[in-house]
């Protein structure tokens, strides 16, 4: 019983010390840190390899690696990229703290070597003693990790509370114009804040390694625990965050030993109890409020005052220049840049060999999934990150009903896309009212409970085998199904288009911009946000279904909301607003790996991964995408040489007619 | 119900109290739009009109008193629910749709108001694909040509002078064919240009189609030029109302505006 | 007031925010020891005027010469520690903090010896800041977090402050109390650029005026025996402001 709790209370440090250090960042930089777990993860890769790999002794490498390496990580990341995001929307703040959560595992991988680690040394000396307490035994490592969490605490107390330097991180949480009217360099605090939650993410990577291993994901998953707490204290109560981090520990290990052992079950309890606790505060949260919006919570009047007008918008704004022209009705040149992509790509099987054939095929179906992220992040403004869990639930849907009940496969795929639709449909209801910040935690939040609950159930997973899912005997060739994936992505894209050109797409569009000023027209909110939620759900599940067929196996772990993660970034990198970026984005997903793969030595196997987080971390300074930038250019030629346009001029005349309204009241 | 004078007021509202906190925003506010008119709200900064504005359009439910549209009680109903009974405004920040260019302003405000109904439909029938109807055509052309907004119809919202912004929330505003237009501040940030032509397009809606407008302005020689009546609001209280001319000479309007010693005790 | 070169000299002013142009080439001197009043309607660009000059905001266009020196282009905490103090609109404190810790943030930049006197210094002024020094700054009255925000700017000796609508939302008699402390400050050689909606008390306060209308100066000049001519500008009572 004791022996639990020991655990326990080690596991709720090690949460403990990671919330207090996203907490920190989020409240005096407004970026909550999606990327905790992957700096935990390099820096604890770095222990190892100093530790473990090259034989220092413990204390010069916590040394280098906490006090050293981690802060200059901090800064360096501060410089290139945190510093950015203040203005940036938070489309682009979320995804480019996910493209470091992407790129800094791959540096890892490139810098130390790939070889799977599940079991690191801590920080105790080797083999770990134990001391006995009150009758049971508690190793060195959990009572280091605690002792770590008081150290944090109380020194984090000492520095806020007492001194000037601690009064300045305060002044600048309240509000930072006035902190540089009192002669404070914000950007001097903002540094220092970077550097001290980089040495907690290496402190936390480091106590949690003996435990938890050394594998990105396994980092990422603990991490997504400690996310629990900060959502739990609103994201800005420090003393809750650390509070209930330590309550999840002790709870999670508490419930362990009432529960078998060595059952599947038992781990997907172990791993949801976070994600359930998470879920259970935003209930509460939602159910007393209303709604929830950071966005009114983050800085003081004068700081709202100073900032550009429309700064938020102005990302998004730009990234939609290239459709405006595509929503007047009728034939327009920006369709051509689809239609020419979509035709070259229709040729590709023709030519392609089998190798390259079969990765192509999974990219197109990948590219279905890409396309619910152009419904739902491009066209609703919700940025949902669990669509992986959504693809999930058709591919495994798809498998059982055509394996075991033996479906169509086709069939079976749009069934799976109708049963995913209504869990869709509660999560906009559920989100409908809550801040962009809180729409992507929710999303996550289930697309995690989906990973742990329904993708490890041994009726999908199969011990990692998964279920299989044959296609119908006219599309087993690569080929013929190639082609039919590709059909199916152009119904898809016309249905995209069409919500997008249609009334339908202006109304989200103005609800996306300005809701009181949709409201005010006379628009409701909920029809078209429900909406979307419902055809990208669907839309999403069906690529799954497409994309288990293309692999001829369901495997739910293919379909993990970390991957997921690693879509959306790939996906906004080149457009989440353009049909064409999605068939790209999805191409470039299979191919490049498979380019490396073969052409290249197998030691930069590693680099395509890399590639795709560092594109999303370009997205802070170029927010608008690869594919809308340099679409935009070419539409722009066309343009020209299409019809040449009046250049617009301004009026300067004073109006003197008004037709009369339509309708008399 | 308010006693039936000779004229049905467009919009009313009777004793609207607003609480922020332990702060009074506004105290027993009433007032009255009559129809085809320009009525005024002028008072110094913090003195809740934009407060009075939220209530008025829907975006915030006041602690006491009710608002009426065409002698119908409304304070219950959503923002949407005023907007669909022919309630419209603008805000002193506009509330624009960036990416959106400046005919698709005019034109989803317009469908809005006449087919509510292809918001949804339009996705079975693949309206996204097929021409406009030309009489919807005709009627976004009119409005943007009337407002000499034609030579930017194709542009973008974002990236436009606030001048150019401001007419076309006012475009916008007007293709939902109002029966009340909320203004608040039309003309701060423009210049005397930008200014004369929004206040046109203001008695040219009224004069054309018999549109009802309440004007929040900080701007006094615009106010006391336009408007037939004048209401003042100063701490939350409403301290006059009146004609311009009766509203210029009021001693509280002037203490209120200039900060004399007068003003001390008014409304306490 | 005194020759030679002006304390605060702005130069062809351009401020843009977004789409609107705030400023349009506004000049304006201040000399040591005036007190200067910035007036008109809400949305004339005097709030912009203020932040422009503590470089809160860029200029898009002009210059701004502080004491002789270019801060054009120089951060805003550095514009600060020269002397250029912007009291800025609706309470320039920090809600979170305690008012004894305002006061810390404020005499940070003070070599540490002589903090602890400032602070109590800054207490000192208004009595009734004394009694609330443990209290978050977010939780005194409107009239106190005045106080507060102008206690912050004595704690310094500065040697120019901008007073961006002290009196907004002030019952009367508070009013006269932020008056009566910018006096003292002017007494004290202080310049004081004063932004004010309430003109008649800022015409009795200040020596020189600028009228900004829509982002442009239609009037400038000393206050005495201008009164007139100002309230026509600032009133409308004629129909079309004179350019």
């Amino acid at each position: 019983m004791l022996g639990y709790i020991f655990a326990g209370i080690a596991l709720g440090s090690i949460y403990a010390i990671a919330a207090s250090g996203i907490v920190i960042t989020y409240i005096s930089s407004g970026v909550l840190n999606f990327a905790f777990g992957s700096m935990a993860y390099f820096l604890a890769r770095l222990f190892y390899f100093l530790n473990t790999e090259s034989g220092w002794s413990t204390v010069p490498a916590v040394i280098v690696t906490v006090l050293g390496a981690a802060p200059a990580l901090g800064a360096a990341l501060y410089l290139a990229l945190f510093r950015h995001l203040r203005l940036a929307s938070p489309l682009i703040r979320i995804v480019s703290t996910i493209g470091v959560s992407v790129a800094l595992p791959q540096v890892a991988l490139l810098l130390f070597g790939n070889e799977t680690i599940n079991s690191a040394p801590g920080l105790s000396p080797q083999p770990v003693p134990g001391y006995h307490i009150l009758g049971a035994t508690a190793s060195l490592d959990q009572i280091i990790a605690f002792g770590c969490v008081v150290l944090v605490v109380v020194a984090s107390t000492i520095v806020l509370r007492l001194t000037d330097v601690g009064l300045r991180v305060r002044a600048m949480v309240d509000t930072e114009a006035l902190t540089s009217l009192s002669g404070i360099n914000p950007a001097v605090i903002s540094i220092g804040v970077w550097m001290v939650t980089t040495a907690l993410a290496g402190l936390a990577g480091i106590l949690a390694a003996p435990s938890n291993g050394l594998t990105p994901e396994g980092m990422t998953a603990l991490m997504a625990a400690a996310f629990a707490a900060v959502v739990a204290a609103r994201l800005r109560n420090l003393p809750a965050a650390v509070g209930i981090a330590m309550g999840m520990g002790i709870l999670t290990d508490f419930i362990q030993q009432y529960l078998p052992p060595n059952s599947s079950l038992t781990g997907a309890i172990l791993v949801s109890i976070p994600i359930l606790v998470m879920g259970a505060f935003l209930v509460v949260y939602i159910g007393f409020s209303g709604q929830t919006n950071e966005a009114a919570s983050t800085g003081g009047a004068l700081d709202r005052a100073i900032r550009p007008l429309g700064s938020d918008e102005s990302s998004t704004a730009s990234a939609d220049k290239t459709v405006v022209n595509s929503r007047s009705s009728g034939w327009s040149p920006s369709m051509l840049g689809p239609v020419v992509v979509i035709a070259l790509i229709a040729l590709m099987p023709l030519l392609l060999q089998a190798y390259w054939l079969t990765l192509l095929t999974s990219g197109l179906a990948i590219a279905l999934v890409f396309l619910s992220y152009t419904m739902v992040i491009g066209e609703g403004g919700m940025i949902w990150l669990c669509q992986a869990a959504f693809a999930g639930i058709g591919a495994v849907t798809t498998a059982q009903l055509a394996t075991n009940a033996e479906l169509n496969p086709i069939v079976a795929a749009f069934a799976g896309a109708l049963i995913a639709t209504p869990i869709g449909l509660i999560i906009g209801l559920l989100t409908i009212r809550l801040g962009n910040l809180f729409v992507a935690l929710v999303t996550l939040t289930f697309g995690l409970l989906a990973d742990s609950l329904i993708f490890t159930r041994d009726q999908f997973f199969q011990q990692g085998i998964g279920v299989p899912a044959y296609r119908p005997d006219f599309l087993t060739g690569d080929l013929p199904f190639s082609y039919f994936v590709l059909a199916i992505f152009v119904v898809l894209a016309l249905i995209v288009v069409n919500v997008r050109r249609s009334t339908t797409g202006l109304a989200l569009a103005a609800v996306r911009y300005s809701e009181p000023g949709a409201r005010t027209l006379g628009l409701s909110v909920l029809g078209p946000k429900l909406l979307i939620s419902g055809v990208s759900t669907f839309i999403a599940a069906l690529g799954g279904g497409f994309l288990a067929l293309a692999a001829e196996v369901a495997v739910p772990t293919a379909y993990s909301t970390f991957t997921g993660i690693v879509w959306m970034a790939v996906l906004v990198t080149i457009g989440v607003r353009s049909i064409a970026a999605a068939i790209l984005a999805g191409i470039a997903y299979t191919l490049l790996p498979g380019v490396f793969h073969t052409y290249l030595p197998l030691s930069l196997g590693t680099v395509p991964t890399l590639l795709f987080g560092l594109g999303a971390i370009l997205l802070a300074v170029h927010p608008e995408g690869a594919v809308a930038r340099n679409g935009r250019r070419l539409q722009g030629l066309f343009g020209k040489i299409g019809n040449r346009r009046t250049p617009a001029a301004d009026p300067a005349t004073t109006p003197t007619e008004l037709p009369e309204a339509s309708t008399t009241r | 119900m308010s006693a039936s004078t000779d004229v049905q007021p467009r919009l009313e509202c009777h004793d609207v109290t607003v609480r922020f906190g332990g702060v009074v925003a506004l105290d027993s506010v009433s007032l009255a739009v009559p129809p085809a008119t320009i009525v005024g709200l002028v008072g110094p900064n913090g003195a809740g009109k934009s407060t009075l504005f939220s209530v008025l359009s829907g975006l915030r439910r006041p602690d006491a008193g009710r608002v009426e549209f065409e002698g119908k009680d409304i304070t219950s109903y959503s923002a949407q629910g005023r907007a669909r009974l022919g309630l419209a405004r603008t805000f002193q920040h506009p509330e624009m749709f960036p990416g959106l260019t400046v005919r698709e302003h005019v034109m989803l405000a317009h469908r809005i108001s006449t087919k509510r109904s292809r918001v949804w439909t339009d996705l079975v029938t693949g309206r996204g694909f097929r021409r406009t109807d030309p009489e919807e055509v005709e009627r976004v052309d009119g409005l943007l040509a009337a407002l000499s907004l034609s030579p930017i119809g194709d542009r973008p919202v974002a990236g436009l002078s606030l001048g150019m912004t401001r007419l076309v929330e006012l475009a916008r505003a007007l293709a939902t064919n109002p029966a009340v237009l909320l203004l608040d501040e039309p003309s701060s940030g423009l210049d005397a240009l930008e200014t004369e032509q929004v206040t046109r397009v203001f008695e040219l809606a009224v004069e054309r189609r018999g549109v009802s407008l309440l004007l929040v302005e900080h701007d006094v020689s615009i106010v006391l030029n336009l408007c037939s009546r004048i209401h003042v609001l100063d701490f939350g209280v409403k301290i006059a109302a009146g004609t311009p001319d009766e509203v210029r000479s009021d001693a509280a309007v002037r203490a209120a505006y200039l900060g004399d010693d007068q003003a001390v005790g008014k409304g306490a | 007031m005194m020759s030679g070169e002006p304390l605060l000299s702005i130069r062809d002013l351009c401020v843009r925010y977004g789409p609107a142009l705030a400023l349009d080439g506004i000049s304006l001197d201040v000399a040591e020891g005036d007190a200067v009043a910035v007036l008109g309607p809400n949305g004339a660009g005097k709030s912009t005027l203020a932040r422009a000059a503590s470089r809160l905001v860029p200029a898009t266009n002009g210059t701004i010469h502080f004491d002789g020196e270019d801060i054009t282009r120089l951060p805003a905490h550095q514009v600060r520690r020269k002397g250029l103090i912007y009291l800025p609109e609706g309470r320039g404190i920090f809600p979170g903090l305690t008012v004894t810790e305002n006061l810390r943030i404020a005499s940070s930049m003070l070599p540490r010896n002589r903090r602890k006197a400032a602070i109590e210094q800054g207490l000192e002024i208004f009595p009734s800041l004394a009694a609330r020094r443990g209290m978050k700054a977010g939780m005194l009255s409107g009239g106190e977090q005045q106080m507060l925000s102008l206690s912050r700017g004595l704690v310094l000796s500065p040697r120019l402050i901008i007073a961006d609508e002290m009196s907004l939302g002030l019952a009367p008699k508070l009013v006269d109390l932020v008056f009566e402390s910018l006096r003292r400050f002017k007494t004290a050689g202080v310049t004081i650029v004063l932004i004010e909606q309430f003109i008649h008390r800022a015409l009795g306060f200040a020596d020189e005026a600028i009228i900004l209308s829509r982002g442009r100066s239609s009037w400038q000049g000393p206050t005495k025996n201008a009164e007139d001519e100002i309230l026509t500008h600032y009133l409308g009572e004629e129909t079309a402001p004179a350019r």
